[in-house]
């Protein structure tokens, strides 16, 4: 009875899990945790003046009853709205490209971190650079698209951002 | 009738400014090459032209804002009857009978009555607003924060109730968007919400990177990550025709959708997608032909289309009187205004007149625009649905970064656009609908400030939001909207045993 209970249990997780009820929950529950644990040292204040932890309280009361609403829905549901699996991953680059475009724009001026995320999130469309015809192709297009947004940007519109790193 | 003349007057004379009407038509031209593009709604294209408008002075700026949605409405509703690919909720009805109508060969006809039904109801939704702007605004001007709690309150409770899917996800969400405008001072206290000792975040979290983050980051990470294709059509499409018999056939359906998204436009959490639906089942009902309807009916373009750029029109009426967006799409727009220094709420009528007026007078300028640039230049549109994405979403990724990046020279707003962006793509995953976090995220700030400042007022008595008659009825409308659904199910259900 004990040998079969524990795959039984571990079957039902794993289902809850990879439902996006279940998993919705965990999350819900995780950032009803968070505002709770974040607003904890900030005073709560009476009826006639009310604090700033009022709402953030109520707020994280909202969010674990409607996880624990997700949760039973999940795990009563026969089956469970399945997450979708990604058709593939390469999306993911389209973070680093940001990121290098926020930690180059400051000293590296628009011009180069344009391109640089240009050609970091060309390769989060999957068969971007399938061939060494197409990446030349591309290389160019982020060249010239670069050039397109500093006229547009920075001369255009006025917007006051350095075009090239400091110094140059 | 004088003051309403005067008014419109002053209007025209903003609108008709050349540097203004220029705006205006840059506006609807890259509203609709950006919301053409398959996936791309409204929302996103707004949130990605956003900082297109940073610079301008804000009559101009709220022109050229106004333009963008147009047109993207309109380029939606072009990727939905040639492609089947919806860039909004809305055009999910549009792309019904009006794909089958493409596949027929009649893609030109199809767009036709969708630019034609768009301006009759835009020419309409703006005269209403014209006539029902001031006195509301002056209704507006006798609230107190313990009214504008109320309606607020309302306001989420209406979107949720409203909102696609579960109703537990647009609560959850509802609530999540509420705590992110939560973050920075507190206004009453001074002490820092949700900051983390991060300096940045002393003003709260930006607007412009959540907007971003959430509807053009997270969109396209989430467009990126299934694989989906829209069935080409056939036909001619490089022009749109219409026959003027195919026209009047039409126009029936044009003004009862008009009516329909004018009506339901106004509604804190209407909109497009309830507009849409229940104009198509409206022209379903009044048909001689419903069999027809999802397999080619023009009456199921015509209506929707009209009530959906109605509902748009009208939606701006709550927004500009009251400071409370109905949508997503006005979040963005008071988001757009903050950001130019704008507080919107009934005093613009009186301070800012010519704001107003002239956006009131763009709206139309903008509908016709949309009329004189789209019909002779669907061809080019439809050539638009052939860039490749590998040329594409880098394009806009750039163009988000480049726009994060302008607000304030900040690195800081690019990486919360990535912060924002992940978020965004994990919730869509999970199948949470990421407008009603946004109307949260501008609604609750205010919420709780008028909240807070009733309770002050009334020393602590809860009692105040129940004694005023209008905060009354705003409570009370609220909770007959959570309690219908449940007594109409418990109805139903009773009903089989009764008989």
């Amino acid at each position: 009875m004990t040998d079969n209970a524990a795959p039984a249990a571990r079957h039902v997780l794993v289902r809850f899990i990879r439902s996006a009820d279940g998993a919705g929950a965990i999350l819900l529950f995780l950032i009803a945790a968070f505002i709770a644990l974040a607003a904890h040292d900030l005073p709560l204040g009476r009826m006639r003046r009310p604090g700033p932890a009022i709402l953030p309280a109520v707020l994280a009361c909202v969010l674990a009853l409607s996880a624990l609403r997700l949760s039973l829905k999940a795990l009563l549901t026969p089956n469970p709205v399945a997450i979708e699996a990604p058709h593939s991953l390469s999306f993911l680059m389209l973070l680093p490209a940001f990121l290098a475009f926020a930690l180059m724009a400051d000293v590296a001026g628009l011009a180069l971190s344009s391109l640089v995320l240009l050609l970091v999130a060309g390769t989060a469309v999957p068969g971007a650079n399938a061939s060494a015809k197409r990446a030349w192709r591309f290389g160019l297009y982020a060249v010239l698209l670069s050039a397109f947004c500093v006229l547009l940007f920075a001369e255009l519109l006025g917007l006051p951002i350095a075009i090239l790193p400091e110094g140059w | 009738m004088d003051g309403f003349l005067n008014n419109l007057a002053t209007g025209f004379g903003v609108a008709l400014s050349p540097e203004n009407l220029g705006f205006c038509f840059v506006g609807v031209l890259m509203g609709t090459v950006i919301g053409v593009l398959p996936g791309i709604g409204p929302v996103a294209t707004i949130a990605l032209l956003l900082p297109v408008t940073f610079s301008l002075d804000p009559a101009s700026a709220l022109i050229m804002l106004a333009g963008i949605y147009y047109g993207a409405q309109y380029g939606g509703s072009a990727a939905a009857i040639l492609l089947k690919i919806p860039g909004e909720a809305g055009s999910v009805v549009t792309a019904l009978d009006g794909h089958p109508l493409a596949l027929q060969g009649r893609a030109g006809e199809a767009l036709a009555i969708a630019a034609i039904g768009s301006f009759i109801a835009g020419t309409i939704g703006t005269l209403l607003i014209a006539v029902a702007a001031p006195p509301l605004a002056k209704v507006a001007q006798a609230f107190g924060p313990a009214e504008y709690a109320s309606l607020i309150l309302f306001g989420l409770v209406l979107a949720v109730s409203m909102a696609s899917g579960s109703r537990t996800r647009a609560v959850a969400m509802a609530a999540l968007g509420v705590a992110l405008g939560l973050a920075g001072t507190d206004v009453f206290s001074g002490a820092q919400r949700f900051t983390f000792g991060i300096p940045e975040l002393a003003d709260g979290f930006g607007f412009a990177p959540l907007a971003m983050g959430l509807f053009g980051l997270a969109e396209m990470a989430y467009a990126l990550d299934r694989k989906r294709r829209g069935e080409r059509v056939g036909g001619d499409v490089r022009r749109a025709s219409l026959t003027r018999r195919a026209l009047g056939k039409a126009m029936p359906a044009i003004l009862r959708g008009t009516g329909v998204g004018a009506i339901l436009g106004v509604l804190p959490g209407g909109g497009a997608i309830l507009s849409s639906l229940a104009s198509y089942a409206l022209e379903k009902r009044v048909s001689r032909t419903p069999e027809a309807f999802g397999h080619g009916a023009m009456e199921g373009v015509a209506g929707p289309e009209s009530a959906n750029n109605a509902g748009a029109q009208t939606s701006f009426i709550p927004m500009m009187t009251l400071g409370v967006p109905t949508n997503a799409v006005m979040a963005l727009m008071i988001g757009a205004m903050m950001i130019q220094g704008i507080q919107p709420g009934p005093l613009v009528l009186d301070t800012r007149p010519e704001l107003f007026w002239g956006m009131v007078a763009s709206m139309w300028i903008g509908n016709l625009l949309l009329l004189v640039i789209n019909l002779p230049l669907i061809g080019i549109w439809v050539r638009l649905l052939d860039v490749k994405p590998r040329y594409l979403f880098p394009a806009v990724a750039l163009f988000m970064a480049i726009g994060a990046y302008a607000i304030e020279n900040s690195w800081f707003d690019v990486v919360l656009t990535a912060f924002f962006g992940v978020l965004g793509y994990v919730l869509l995953k999970l199948r949470f609908e990421l407008s009603t976090l946004v109307l949260g995220f501008v609604l609750g700030p205010m919420l709780e400030e008028n909240f807070r400042r009733a309770l002050i007022i009334a020393k602590g008595d809860m009692a105040t939001f129940v004694e005023r008659p209008l905060s009354l009825s705003f409570i009370v409308l609220g909770i007959a909207v959570l309690a219908l659904p449940v007594i109409f199910r418990m109805m139903r259900q009773r009903a089989p045993i009764q008989s």
